[in-house]
């Protein structure tokens, strides 16, 4: 195990802190007092707060829509995502910007604690609750805790508002396809409302600006593969759908294919998806099985047989090939329908960049889009694969590439006219501390003014998730 | 406080009209759940909703109106207060996550009925519905009628989000280099080895040039598009269920096909969308026909699906349907339901006594006679379970088939208790030209004028030998005297169509009878047979005839004369 996966694993204290609070908070909401859950969450925020001797006030404070914790930002995770919404949008109901702690929390009895606690939760039901808190902390010698007024933010550009929202968007996107796999492993059925709401959302920033969504899909996890795997399917299959000029109804019908394609894959047993080797013929006949078992998992959701008729058939049609093989056989079918054809590149594409158990290997994105191009044709509708190459351009976003000054860097922007031959590029440093993090910003395009020649030019590609890097953390903080 | 635009006296007004606009929406979506669009309560309801609104916009540019739990807000004064409960109007957009609600001045008619409807459709929900307010406005894309939604919506996950942190090992990303140990430090390896990681050989880079659309792929991309606009969904799930069962698939999976398709089948009965009823009970057809022998089970699984699509319980949203049906919704239910099988005539009997349109009691009738072309089963039984009032409906049908039991559930019907049910049994028994006067012979005596006319009527419909012992028993046993013996005559009239020379004596007698009553007029009897005798078209009843006209009696031969002479020019007789 690397240093840099090492560091990945463990939280840091600040993000100790935010999970602490976030978890007292909702234990409260949920629990009373003398609840275990309560009890257990009551025990880590103390832990967690003593493991720290403060010195000064320690101040968790919300600004443009992220944490701070005693002024360092709580990054951008996938876990930590949704958690981080959450929490941004339980104190901007009551009009906070965050709390101060005290030095002395570290006296604050548990009573105090969980009294505070319960009014924070409760202040939303008061006409001015930042106000209202105010009085109830007056009304005791709390010193421990201090709470700070919500300002509004002046300075979120339009720009950032919609990668936030697209990132928000996709967190919650895999929350819901997750429960949605869980739910049906339980019960046998779930709803859609969630992926709904979740695909509907991506349609409005896709048809604002493709590009926040593809680069969201540069996120892979190699242990929730199939969920990321889902919704960045969902992702690129309605950048393609806007393409090629979808209107919002049909792409959110596109987008809904895209995140339930795999569903399937709830009845194949684990040991057989993560299997390290060759599949034998057994297991493979079992994973052949699951684009037949989405179409039934999908006729059997708590949805309207319409909504139904429209989203089973690309899921079911995902592994076809342009020239009808592939998987299922069918017999009855002339011709794979337009979203199983751009489900069935989009699927190839994500899974070629993602790291796998059974290869040892990933492709970079641009070695995915190449080798596709030989496919052109016979496996992938020909039209439809220029479209998504010319989308993806020449260096999708997130790809690492390697230049021949030594440095690395992170493909930043998605292709403009120059088909993104010459991107924008994050370079990365060492941290120090056995990782990387993101330095300065650099055009490709820039051209040493003596010499006339570009200033770094591309030795290779690399796939980043072979190498640890989650592009979409460095390119989204 | 309200804003400056809205301030003092008429800013009080504008909270007012607010008010107004909220009271007069929460009874329109009241009416929309009670009644059907074209209801006048429901009607005057929106009318008022959009007054109110008119009233408000005519001042200002938009009408905005903040959510809270259970609270809305225009400007800063509550405008609404309710409950935090499921179905509340404030709490059923808090719920979906909508923070402000703005109307916009330039509303039209068909926003605000959708935006009705969408509120009714959504205010309450289950925990697995399909969408929400939220939803549904997405896809309404009302261009007048704006909304604000955060994602607490999302606040729900928190559980889960919550049980995830629970862990630690999975508090935070993890995304291992591709194999354990074998994975570069990143920077590590730039500018020096190239190969830690396994990885295929680099490919060329894409030359974008190649990757223009040409105007033929330009053309293509066009023809797609339109096609998956029209594509036909229920095609592609029967080609689907097709293969699965070419391929043995899994059972379950099957099942969940067939599932579908019934329930598709169930609604499309619920919502007239007969197109795709049939197009789904074709294609199930078409693949039993397929598998003919192959596929016993698969073919089983089928006849299943159509059997219960049979059933009343499957059947019965046609009742409702019925009183709005077009002719062409007529037409295309006709077709759909002549591809049921005869148990399905159990089920549609009763609606034939149920509904009160012509043109679909008449398609019922055709389809209940189609489908009982060789088992009438159904239909006895369903007769049998008829309320009495209403039998007299369904009982001509039987006169549309042919079987033998059907026949005897006819005889039996024509002597029902019910006038009704007795003269519709008549009329279809003539209508199959069912010939058993033995068996109705009693209804000559029938209270009812109508049935008595029948009766004469199928009697003297041909030559019979059963029917002319019928009647010549009946009539020989009668008192015949020609004052009180009047209603005899049709019988005797029928007796001469159905007769043969052996009733020539009993009608001789008739026309003799009575000696100087003959002066009477012309007697109505004496008539009759006389009429009979000329029916009877033998050489006997001719010569009595003519024996007749020579009669010294003046009532006898005039009878026989009128007859006689009646013969060469009236085409007609009376």
């Amino acid at each position: 195990m690397s240093m840099s996966q090492k560091r990945m694993n463990t939280p840091t204290w600040e993000e100790a802190l935010f999970l602490a609070v976030h978890r007292m908070i909702q234990a409260v909401r949920i629990h009373k007092d003398n609840n275990e859950l309560v009890k257990a969450s009551l025990k880590q925020f103390k832990k967690v707060l003593s493991s720290r001797e403060l010195t000064d006030d320690l101040a968790v404070l919300i600004f443009e829509e992220r944490f701070f914790v005693d002024g360092e930002k709580i990054r951008f995770r996938r876990e930590l995502a949704g958690l981080i919404q959450v929490l941004v949008e339980f104190f901007r109901r009551r009009g906070l910007g965050g709390l101060s702690f005290g030095p002395s929390v570290g006296n604050a009895s548990e009573t105090e604690i969980l009294r505070f606690m319960r009014w924070l939760v409760q202040s939303v039901e008061q006409d001015n609750p930042y106000t209202w808190l105010k009085e109830k902390l007056e009304t005791t010698d709390f010193s421990w805790i201090g709470i700070v007024q919500e300002v509004k933010s002046q300075h979120i550009t339009p720009e950032d508002d919609l990668r936030e929202r697209g990132r928000l968007i996709y967190m919650h996107a895999l929350t819901s396809v997750k429960q949605m796999a869980e739910k049906i492993s339980t019960q046998g059925h779930a709803g859609v409302r969630k992926a709904k709401r979740m695909v509907q959302g991506m349609v409005d920033i896709v048809t604002k600006d493709d590009g926040v969504l593809v680069g969201l899909s540069s996120i892979k996890d190699y242990d929730d593969y199939t969920y990321t795997h889902s919704v960045n399917v969902a992702v690129l299959s309605l950048c393609l759908g806007k393409r090629i000029g979808l209107s919002r109804v049909p792409l959110e019908h596109l987008g809904i294919c895209g995140l339930l394609h795999d569903l399937g894959k709830v009845e194949v047993p684990l040991e057989v998806l993560t299997k390290a080797g060759a599949l034998n013929a057994k297991e493979w006949e079992e994973i052949r099985k699951h684009p037949i078992v989405s179409a039934k998992q999908i006729l059997m959701l708590n949805a309207s047989n319409d909504l139904k008729s429209k989203i089973f058939l690309a899921p079911f049609e995902h592994h076809i090939r342009n020239d009808m093989t592939g998987y299922p056989y069918t017999s009855a079918k002339q011709e794979v329908s337009l979203f199983g054809k751009i489900l069935h590149i989009t699927d190839v594409y994500d899974a070629m960049t993602s790291p796998r158990a059974y290869r040892p290997f990933a492709f970079s994105p641009d070695q995915t889009l190449s080798k596709m191009m030989e496919g052109s044709g016979s496996d992938y509708d020909p039209t439809l694969l220029k479209i998504f190459v010319r989308m993806m351009g020449t260096y999708p976003v997130g790809t690492l590439l390697e230049f021949n000054t030594g440095e690395m860097g992170l493909v930043m922007e998605g292709p403009k006219d120059s088909f993104g031959s010459h991107p924008r590029i994050l370079l990365l440093e060492k941290d120090g501390q056995g990782g990387v993090k993101g330095g300065e910003a650099v055009d490709l395009s820039e051209k040493d003014p003596r010499t006339g020649t570009y200033r770094r030019t591309i030795v290779r590609s690399l796939n980043a998730a072979s190498y640890g890097i989650q592009p979409v953390e460095f390119l989204y903080n | 406080m309200v804003s400056p635009e809205i301030d003092g006296k008429s800013g009080k007004d504008a909270v007012e009209i607010a008010r107004h606009v909220i009271s007069s929406l929460l009874l329109a979506v009241k009416m929309s759940s009670l009644y059907p669009e074209d209801h006048p309560l429901y009607k005057t309801a929106l009318t008022s909703l959009q007054d109110h609104l008119d009233a408000f916009l005519e001042e200002y540019d938009e009408l905005e109106f903040r959510v809270e739990k259970s609270q809305l807000f225009f400007e800063d004064e509550v405008v609404y207060k309710g409950e935090a409960k499921d179905g509340d109007l404030a709490f059923a957009l808090f719920r979906d996550g909508i923070t402000a609600l703005v109307f916009q001045s330039e509303w039209e008619p068909w926003e605000v009925r959708l935006f009705v409807g969408i509120f009714s459709k959504y205010k309450s929900i289950s925990e697995e519905a399909e969408g929400d307010i939220v939803t549904a406005m997405w896809e309404a894309e009302l261009p007048h009628i704006q909304y604000e939604s955060a994602e607490h919506i999302l606040e729900a996950d928190l559980e889960t989000e919550f049980s995830l942190s629970e862990s630690e090992d999975r508090t935070l990303g993890r995304l291992p280099p591709m194999r354990e140990g074998n994975g570069p430090s990143l920077l590590d390896t730039a500018g020096g080895d190239p190969d830690t990681v396994d990885r295929p050989s680099p490919l060329p880079t894409i030359d974008m040039a190649s990757t223009a659309l040409t105007h033929e792929e330009i053309g293509a991309l066009v023809e797609m598009t339109r096609r998956e606009e029209e594509r036909d969904a229920i095609r592609e799930i029967l080609n689907i269920l097709s293969d699965l069962l070419i391929g043995k698939q899994d059972e379950r999976v099957c099942d969940v096909v067939f599932q579908f398709l019934e329930e598709e089948l169930h609604s499309c009965f619920a919502r007239k969308d007969f197109e795709v009823t049939l197009r789904i009970l074709k294609g199930l057809r078409r693949i039993y026909n397929l598998y003919e022998e192959t596929q016993p089970l698969s073919r089983a699984r089928i006849k299943e699906l159509f059997s219960t699509a049979s059933s009343p319980d499957f059947l019965s949203p046609l009742s409702d349907v019925f009183p709005t049906m077009s002719a062409t919704d007529i037409e295309q239910a006709k077709k759909v339901l002549l591809l049921l099988p005869s148990k399905a005539v159990y089920a549609l009997t009763p609606m034939i006594t149920k509904s009160e349109s012509t043109p679909v009691r008449k398609m019922l009738s055709d389809v209940v006679v189609a489908l009982s072309a060789g088992n009438t089963d159904p239909f006895v039984e369903a007769l049998n379970k008829t309320d009495e009032d209403l039998l007299h409906l369904v009982v001509p049908i039987l006169g549309r088939l042919e079987d033998d039991r059907s026949s005897e559930v006819l005889i039996e019907l024509a002597t029902h208790k019910s006038e009704r049910v007795r003269i519709e049994a008549l009329r279809a028994i003539m209508a199959r030209d069912l010939w058993v006067p033995e068996k109705i012979g009693p209804l000559r005596d029938d209270e009812s004028e109508l049935i008595r006319e029948l009766i004469v009527e199928y009697f003297g419909s041909r030559r019979s030998e059963s029917a002319e012992a019928v009647l010549l028993s009946f009539l020989q046993k009668q008192r015949i005297r020609d004052k009180e013996s009047g209603h005899l005559s049709p019988y005797i009239r029928a007796l001469g169509r159905c007769g043969s020379a052996k009733s020539a004596p009993f009608l001789k007698n008739i026309l003799f009878k009575g000696g100087l009553i003959s002066r009477f007029r012309g007697s109505a009897l004496r008539e009759a047979a006389a009429y009979a005798l000329l029916d009877l078209e033998n050489k006997e009843s001719e010569s009595i005839l003519e024996h007749a006209s020579q009669s010294r009696f003046a009532g006898v031969r005039s009878s026989a004369q009128a007859v006689l002479e009646g013969r060469g020019s009236q085409g007609d007789k009376p």
